[in-house]
């Protein structure tokens, strides 16, 4: 899936990746790229604009901790990003529900 | 130099702006590619081979750039409106309320056009520039949420906030001479209470524009 499909869904995956524990901007990718099974495309460093936007819009909270002996910054959903993340997920379900109702097969 | 020191020495190079902004953005994507040749590495190919494909994942220095300036610019807008905010809020208090630091000059204010001209320039000129910068404090930070900011936005937050830095205090220091009020004392603190403050506002200001 090229980055121009993702365009305005990239914030909601990245809250979601980031909901279940704290992960650094590496660690963010590689769990994208395991939950969508190796099928979103985009170049890795497009992340770091999203996430300093994200933590700037109050979403996402980070610190610079360490991990496997190196200091990362790692990043975690804040109260307001799960909110958001919980939003997105409803419009998400409407949207594809009613896109599946007119492209599924008859 | 390895190939990862080259590609961050590139992007560096095409990210212009405050140091400060760039530092800690530069610092992560130093990070990753390490995380990333790393994890190459292990799966088993050579060095080499391993940073060329993080570098290649990462994405070229013109795709990956954009995304970095609009950040180092948003940043710097941001920090130059909370600074404009902090150095506007108190002029009233020190200059005419308060702490009354124009009182002598105001008891010698002659009663001229040019004088009462300036008096409302000041005033207007300093509220729309305080409810300018208040606004695009909140617009490159929460309003993130709801708008898409990007370059444009920095460099009005930074344009405005420039104007309003070199506006105010030539006025104020205009007004103050005009009295014929104007004391060492009185110069001395105008220097140190609004054109220091004002002076870093529009340094800040043209290290955002630099980055736009």
């Amino acid at each position: 899936m090229k980055a121009d499909a993702l365009r305005g869904h990239l914030d909601s995956l990245i809250l979601a990746v980031v909901e279940k524990q704290p992960l650094h901007g590496y660690a963010i990718i590689e769990a994208l790229s395991v939950r969508s099974g190796g099928e979103l495309d985009l170049p890795t460093g497009t992340i770091y604009p999203a996430l300093r936007r994200l933590e700037k819009a109050g979403y996402l909270d980070s610190s610079w901790s360490e991990v496997g002996g190196r200091k990362r910054r790692t990043y975690e959903l804040s109260p307001a990003g799960r909110s958001a993340l919980a939003a997105h997920r409803q419009e998400w379900r409407t949207f594809s529900q009613v896109v599946s109702g007119v492209l599924g097969e008859a | 130099m390895s190939a990862v020191d080259v590609y961050l020495a590139d992007l560096r190079a095409a990210v212009p702006g405050p140091s400060w902004a760039r530092r800690d953005l530069l610092r992560e994507a130093g990070d990753h590619l390490e995380d990333a040749t790393d994890a190459y590495t292990r799966a088993g190919y050579p060095t080499a081979e391993a940073e060329a494909l993080a570098l290649r994942d990462f994405g070229a220095v013109d795709v990956i750039a954009p995304g970095f300036r609009d950040t180092v610019a948003i940043s710097g807008a941001r920090r130059t409106a909370a600074l404009l905010v902090l150095v506007m809020i108190p002029q009233a208090f020190l200059w005419d309320g308060g702490i009354n630091l124009g009182g002598t000059a105001h008891s010698t204010a002659p009663d001229t056009g040019l004088f009462h001209a300036l008096d409302v320039v000041i005033g207007y000129i300093g509220t729309a520039g305080a409810l300018g910068a208040i606004i695009a404090l909140v617009a490159t930070a929460i309003g993130q949420r709801w708008l898409r900011i990007g370059r444009g936005t920095a460099r009005m937050t930074a344009a405005w906030s420039l104007a309003t830095a070199t506006v105010v205090p030539l006025t104020g220091f205009t007004m103050l001479a005009l009295t014929g009020g104007l004391t060492v004392t009185l110069a001395l603190s105008a220097i140190a209470l609004m054109a220091a403050p004002f002076a870093l506002v529009a340094f800040s200001a043209q290290r955002t524009l630099a980055a736009c």
